[in-house]
C-alpha cells in the first residue's frame, strides 16, 4: 500500500522537476543578441503599439505591433537615424505613437494640476488652522473643529 | 450672552464658502471625468490630414491588373480600408456600393477599396457574400499600406482631395452621414 503512494509521490516529483521551461524574456535576449538588438529594443520600447491600450510595440503581441518591429528592424538595417524611424511613424500615427510624447502647454499644465491643488489647499489649510486655533481653546466648540480637521484630511 | 451670537455669526458664512467650494470642485471633477469617458479614445485625428496622400501600387485581391495610387490624380479619390474578418465592415458595404455604382455611373471621384490583412479566399467569400464591390481593391496583406495610413482598426475610410491632399479620415462603418460631412471636404456633391 505504501509503495503506490510513493510511486506517485515520486512521479510528482519528477513531473515537478521538468516543468515547463518558461521561454524567458532574458534567456531569449542572451541567445539572439545581435549588435543592434539592444538599440532596437530600446526604440521599440518608446513606440506605442496603435491598436493596443498603451503598450509598446516590444511588449505587443498583434500583428499590427510585430509588423512595426519589422519596419524597424529594417530601418536600422538601412542605417536610419532613431529619429529618422521614430519621424516615420509620428507622420503616420502622430504623437500618439509615442510613448513619452513631446511636452504641450496642455500636456504641462496637466502635469501640473496636482501639484498647485495640493499647495493651493495646503495654504488654504493653514490659513483656516490660524484663524481658528485661538477660538478653538476657549470655546465649547472642539468637537466641530476637529470634524472640520478630519474632513479636510479626508479630502 | 455677548459669546452666544459671535461663534454663531462667523463660522456660517465661512462653511458656506467651504461647501459651496467643495460642491464646484466635485462637479469640476465630474465633469472632467465625463468630458474623459466619453471621449472616444479611438477617434483621434489622424496625423495625415492636410498631407498628401501615400502613394501605393497593389497587386488586386481579383484578377490581373494593380492598384496604383498615380491612377487617381486629378480626381478625389475615397479609398476604404476593409476586411473579411471586420465585423462593421459588413455594416457599411451596402453604402459603399452604392457609392461604388455613383462613382462609376458619374466619374465625378475615384473610389478603391483596400483589403487589410486578410486571406485572400475569405476575402472573395465575403464579397460573394455580401455582394461584390463596383469597383477594384487592393491587397494588403501585411497591413503595410495601412502603417503608411496611420490605421488603427478596421473600417477606416479616407477622402483625398483631387489635389491628392487627405482631407478627411473616419474610423467606423460609413454611413450617409459621414458621407454628408466629409464629400463636401473633397469638392465632391454628397
Amino acid at each position: 500500500m505504501i509503495r503506490p503512494a510513493f510511486l506517485a509521490l515520486g512521479l510528482l516529483g519528477a513531473l515537478l522537476a521538468v516543468a515547463p521551461p518558461r521561454p524567458g524574456p532574458a534567456a531569449a535576449q542572451t541567445v539572439a543578441e545581435a549588435p543592434g538588438e539592444a538599440r532596437i529594443r530600446a526604440l521599440a520600447r518608446t513606440l506605442r503599439c496603435p491598436v493596443c491600450q498603451s503598450e509598446s510595440i516590444l511588449e505587443s503581441r498583434s500583428s499590427t505591433a510585430r509588423e512595426m518591429m519589422v519596419m524597424v528592424r529594417e530601418m536600422v538595417a538601412e542605417g536610419r537615424s532613431d529619429a529618422a524611424i521614430t519621424e516615420f511613424f509620428r507622420a503616420r500615427y502622430g504623437d500618439f505613437v509615442l510613448l513619452a510624447p513631446p511636452p504641450t502647454a496642455a500636456g504641462r499644465l496637466v502635469w501640473a494640476l496636482p501639484l498647485l491643488f495640493l499647495a493651493g489647499g495646503g495654504g488654504v489649510l493653514a490659513l483656516a488652522l490660524r484663524r481658528r486655533a485661538p477660538a478653538a481653546v476657549p470655546s465649547p466648540g472642539r468637537p466641530a473643529l476637529d470634524a472640520d480637521r478630519l474632513r479636510e484630511t479626508e479630502l | 450672552m455677548t459669546t452666544g451670537p459671535d461663534p454663531a455669526a462667523v463660522p456660517a458664512p465661512r462653511s458656506r464658502l467651504w461647501k459651496g467650494a467643495l460642491v464646484l470642485a466635485m462637479a469640476l471633477t465630474v465633469g472632467l471625468l465625463g468630458i474623459g469617458l466619453t471621449r472616444e479614445a479611438s477617434r483621434l485625428p489622424s496625423a495625415l490630414e492636410g498631407r498628401p496622400m501615400p502613394s501605393f501600387d497593389l497587386p488586386l485581391l481579383d484578377g490581373e491588373g494593380r492598384l496604383v495610387s498615380a491612377e487617381a490624380a486629378g480626381r478625389p479619390l475615397i479609398l476604404n480600408f476593409w476586411a473579411s474578418w471586420c465585423v462593421t465592415c459588413r455594416q457599411e458595404h451596402p453604402e459603399l456600393v452604392r457609392l461604388g455604382l455613383r462613382a462609376r455611373a458619374r466619374g465625378e471621384f475615384a473610389i478603391a477599396g483596400i483589403n487589410y490583412r486578410d486571406d485572400a479566399g475569405n476575402a472573395l467569400r465575403f464579397l460573394a457574400r455580401e455582394g461584390s464591390f463596383p469597383y477594384a481593391s487592393g491587397v494588403d496583406p501585411r497591413g503595410r499600406l495601412g502603417i503608411d495610413f496611420g490605421v488603427y482598426g478596421m473600417p477606416e475610410t479616407f477622402f483625398v482631395d483631387a489635389a491628392g491632399i487627405v482631407r478627411g479620415r473616419h474610423a467606423g462603418p460609413v454611413t450617409p452621414a459621414v458621407l454628408a460631412a466629409m464629400l463636401p471636404r473633397i469638392g465632391v456633391v454628397p
